[in-house]
């Protein structure tokens, strides 16, 4: 008798599936799929998944309905959550029902970032200052002498993200948000480059973790515009983060999954946590990561999710860079890049995505990792790596081979 | 025929659901498991729904009370006779208003002299779904040998809604079939499958 699992899912369905088929453990598990029409049925093979419940789950009434029928008439015995928006729905179908997993209070901590920054602080770890924003009055209280972010607590993906650096561009910011007075935030802004760190996590042990460096930061997500990052092979400051993201996980309690976390690197060379998420880290960190360490990620948070070994790693990087280059939608329909460049390029993977952006595919993008098309690169190192880029960027534009 | 908003249809063909989607309505689908899904949903909507449930008594009405009941469909219709036992279940579950005795027993022996006739041997047989409210009549879905065309398909809508009002039917699902020879619909056999009074 197989388990029953409920997939809660809001990604294209694509995510389930690798190389060598789809990544649940189909041997020993019955899924229950609760999914969407953006690219949630693309490709859904009903022998596969029998029981499936397509609905509008970016209402949370809606969606907590069918999960709550579905686990109460079919027995499930463990909830798969990949989407970030989508933890504290089954952490709190998980207590309800007495499920294994990740619970509420322990969501909340990978998903507030205000809760989280707090945690983290009581560890020991620089966290740039922060404050719930509740009203107006709170912004005149801070320092204006340096630059703030405005952002949701539980947002994701960059969304609703605002710079201001003067107390009246900041009230300006607030006149035009739904100012529940427990949805927002404002932090420090910090400069200097972004990290993120991607780990297994297996009876509260870091079993696996890798760091990448964004090339352009993700909070600057715009029409046309690119971004990703690189798998940094080793040296100090990889092994700083390495171990800054093993205090952070040790200090939010995480027993088994998967996280995703985001540190600064100040110029005076100071890390300074971020956020962390407890999920694979999207855009194609994962894709990267299989490429580079032979496992995927999410594969680890699927199996992790009901209780299950992960993959393990089948290899270590030999010291060359693999990095990942996003094309945000943009009302050009851009040529792309010819596959015959691709070896010129060192690309070795291409992703379309014709659900990104807002609308028809020509929309502004709707977060960070809302790429149109979306490359892997590889390079001998960081520098060939800065160049490939520049050059796949151009291409994408269309400049001739040599321009 | 004026439009419907929202209703569920059960166990579609991938021939219903693609005649029913895209006229300025809402259609769910329930299935049973192990049905299609891509082809039957409605790709980047908001509004396409399917959900794959066991069509046992007990199992469907715990569906219909956990999860439509409050998602609110206009209404609930069955695509073969197989499922109309459940679509009346579930119209009732959802508060649907019963038809009155009489208009009940009206439509069974229309229906009933109807299928005595029979069917003309060398007509095109094509089946439709109707909704009913307030004694308006929606025509959800029409399958058959070929596709009707547009003039045809507001002709057979015409006809439909005109064999219902004979009928007296003010509100419910309707599963009719019906041939087509030129212009000329002929209803063969019609089925209610809302709440009995």
């Amino acid at each position: 008798v197989k388990t029953p699992v409920l997939v809660l899912h809001r990604h294209p369905l694509g995510m389930l599936r690798g190389e060598g088929g789809w990544l649940l453990p189909l041997d020993q598990v019955e899924p229950y799929l609760v999914t969407q029409t953006f690219g949630g049925v693309d490709g859904l093979d009903p022998r596969v998944f029998r029981h499936v419940a397509v609905a509008n789950i970016y209402q949370e009434p809606e969606a907590r309905a069918v999960c709550e029928w579905l686990i109460e008439e079919y027995g499930v015995r463990h909830i798969v959550a990949l989407h970030e928006k989508s933890i504290l729905l089954a952490a709190q179908l998980r207590a309800r029902y007495g499920l294994p997993g990740l619970q509420p209070a322990q969501a909340l901590l990978f998903r507030d970032k205000v809760v989280m920054k707090s945690a983290v602080a009581a560890a020991g770890i620089p966290v740039p200052a922060y404050r719930p924003l509740r009203s107006a009055d709170d912004l005149a209280e801070l320092d204006w002498t340096r630059a703030y972010v405005i952002k949701p607590r539980l947002g994701v993906g960059s969304d609703q993200i605002h710079i201001v650096d003067r107390v009246a561009q900041a009230r300006t910011v607030w006149s035009t948000l739904d100012t529940d007075p427990d949805r927002y935030e404002i932090e420090e802004f910090i400069a200097g480059d972004m990290y993120h760190c991607d780990a297994v996590v297996r009876g509260g042990t870091v079993t696996f973790a890798a760091v990448g460096r964004y090339h352009a930061r993700p909070g600057a997500y715009a029409p046309g515009g690119a971004a990703g990052s690189y798998l940094v092979p080793g040296g100090d400051r990889h092994d700083r983060i390495i171990e800054l993201n093993r205090r952070v996980i040790a200090a939010l309690g995480m027993a088994d999954g998967v996280t995703h976390l985001e540190v600064f690197h100040r110029p005076g060379d100071e890390l300074v946590f971020l956020e962390i998420a407890a999920r694979p880290g999207g855009g194609g960190i994962d894709a990267m990561i299989e490429r580079q360490h032979g496992f995927s990620t999410v594969e680890a948070a699927i199996r992790l999710s009901i209780g299950l070994d992960p993959p393990s790693p089948v290899r270590s990087g030999d010291g060359s860079i693999l990095g990942r280059l996003g094309f945000y939608p943009d009302r050009r329909r851009r040529p792309g890049i010819s596959q015959a460049r691709f070896a010129e390029l060192g690309i070795v993977e291409h992703t379309h995505t014709d659900t990104a952006g807002i609308g028809d595919g020509t929309g502004p993008p709707r977060h960070c990792t809302d790429y149109v098309d979306r490359y892997l690169v590889a390079a001998a190192d960081p520098d060939q790596f800065g160049d490939r880029i520049a050059a796949a960027r151009a291409a994408y534009d269309g400049a001739p081979a040599g321009a | 025929m004026t439009t419907m908003p929202r209703l569920a249809i059960l166990g579609a063909t991938v021939d219903v659901a693609t005649d029913a989607r895209g006229r300025g309505r809402e259609i769910w689908h329930v299935q049973r498991p192990g049905s299609d899904v891509e082809r039957l949903v409605e790709r980047g909507s908001l509004t396409s729904r399917l959900f794959t449930v066991d069509f046992t008594t007990a199992a469907f009405a715990r569906f219909v009370d956990r999860v439509l009941v409050p998602l609110a469909p206009d209404g609930v219709v069955a695509s073969t006779v197989d499922d109309f036992r459940l679509a009346a279940l579930a119209n009732e579950r959802l508060g649907q208003p019963a038809v009155p005795a009489a208009v009940l027993a009206r439509f069974a022996d229309e229906t009933a002299r109807r299928e005595q006739v029979g069917r003309p041997g060398s007509d095109a047989l094509y089946a439709a779904l109707t909704f009913s409210r307030r004694g308006e009549h929606t025509l959800v879905a029409v399958t058959g040998v070929r596709p009707l065309s547009g003039p045809q398909r507001d002709r057979v809508g015409a006809e439909l809604s005109r064999f219902l009002d004979v009928i007296g039917l003010p509100d419910g699902p309707v599963h009719t079939r019906f041939t087509l020879r030129g212009e000329v619909v002929t209803v063969v056999g019609s089925r209610y499958q809302g709440p009995q009074p």
